[in-house]
């Protein structure tokens, strides 16, 4: 399909960006375990 | 992320969030809505979602009015992993969602990775499945269509007094509609812009049969229960796209006075 044929909403909700901060609080938190 | 697709083929999305939209949430509160500006996002998913949801509300939009009606467009939630929405706490495992609470659609993008390949339901990496996902976007949007036109509050009111059995039929009906709906979408968009390239139609066509309730049974468990089915088989889920997408129609749509689905 040809993607530039379309237009584009305003109505997208971006909200991946805030979930990487869970990974990267679990990283934290296992790092803080190791001996 | 099999969970996912299961998930979302076998009636976590979107009716099942819609009912369940109680259980989910303790206490039966409802969930603060999460601040987040929205707009277009400029990486290649985002400008894809956000593409294709403008031609849906613009196709929608140019529907309603000449029936007399307002379309109200929704808003898509792009998220990974986990977040939350009017209907409880969403994770990827539930699949694309539509929450008729908040009226947005909710969409972890990790589903369309899922979709190419484990499912096969279009070849991996190519264009084409492009326009299977747009599909999978334009189902959900079908939703919100049911929505604004009072259908799913009936439909909801309806399922209180069935059996699950019954209830599960009544809700294929509602799914194979979204479904026809999607293909409305596909017709009048390209009509409008001429966007579909050989192969596309197919490889819709391909992803609505990899997650027909018969066959993802199969692969789950060996074998299929009808009565447990809530988004109809693969054979049905590619005839309701295709009736929509030929006639362009919504009264192609009309999935719940057919004698068969």
């Amino acid at each position: 399909m040809r993607l530039e044929e379309l237009p584009t909403s305003d109505r997208v909700e971006d909200r991946r960006a805030c979930l990487l901060v869970v990974p990267a609080a679990l990283a934290l938190v296992q790092l803080w375990y190791l001996p | 992320m099999v969970l996912a697709l299961i998930g979302w083929a076998l009636g976590i999305d979107p009716m099942t969030v819609i009912g369940g939209a109680d259980q989910m949430l303790p206490g039966g509160g409802q969930i603060q809505e999460q601040q987040v500006p929205t707009g277009a996002p400029s990486d290649q998913m985002g400008h894809f979602v956000s593409a294709v949801l403008g031609s849906t509300e613009e196709v929608w939009t140019g529907v309603f009015t000449q029936a007399g009606k307002t379309y109200t467009p929704p808003t898509l939630v792009m998220f990974s992993g986990a977040t939350q929405s009017g209907c409880g706490f969403a994770q990827s495992a539930m699949g694309p969602f539509y929450c008729p609470n908040d009226q947005k659609v909710y969409l972890d993008t990790s589903f369309f990775q899922d979709l190419e390949q484990r499912f096969g339901a279009c070849d991996v990496g190519s264009k084409t499945c492009q326009f299977a996902q747009a599909y999978v976007i334009a189902h959900e949007i079908g939703h919100h269509v049911q929505n604004q036109l009072g259908l799913l509050p009936q439909v909801q009111e309806a399922q209180r007094a069935m059996a699950q059995a019954e209830s599960n039929g009544l809700q294929v009906r509602v799914e194979l509609q979204a479904d026809c709906l999607a293909g409305i979408w596909g017709s009048r968009a390209q009509a409008k812009w001429q966007f579909i390239e050989p192969g596309d139609v197919e490889a819709a066509m391909q992803t609505a049969s990899a997650i027909g309730d018969d066959r993802l049974q199969r692969q789950v468990q060996g074998y299929v229960v009808p009565d447990s089915f809530t988004h109809g088989t693969s054979a049905q889920r590619t005839q309701w796209f295709m009736a929509g997408f030929k006639s362009g129609d919504v009264a192609s749509c009309d999935t719940f006075r057919a004698q068969e689905p």
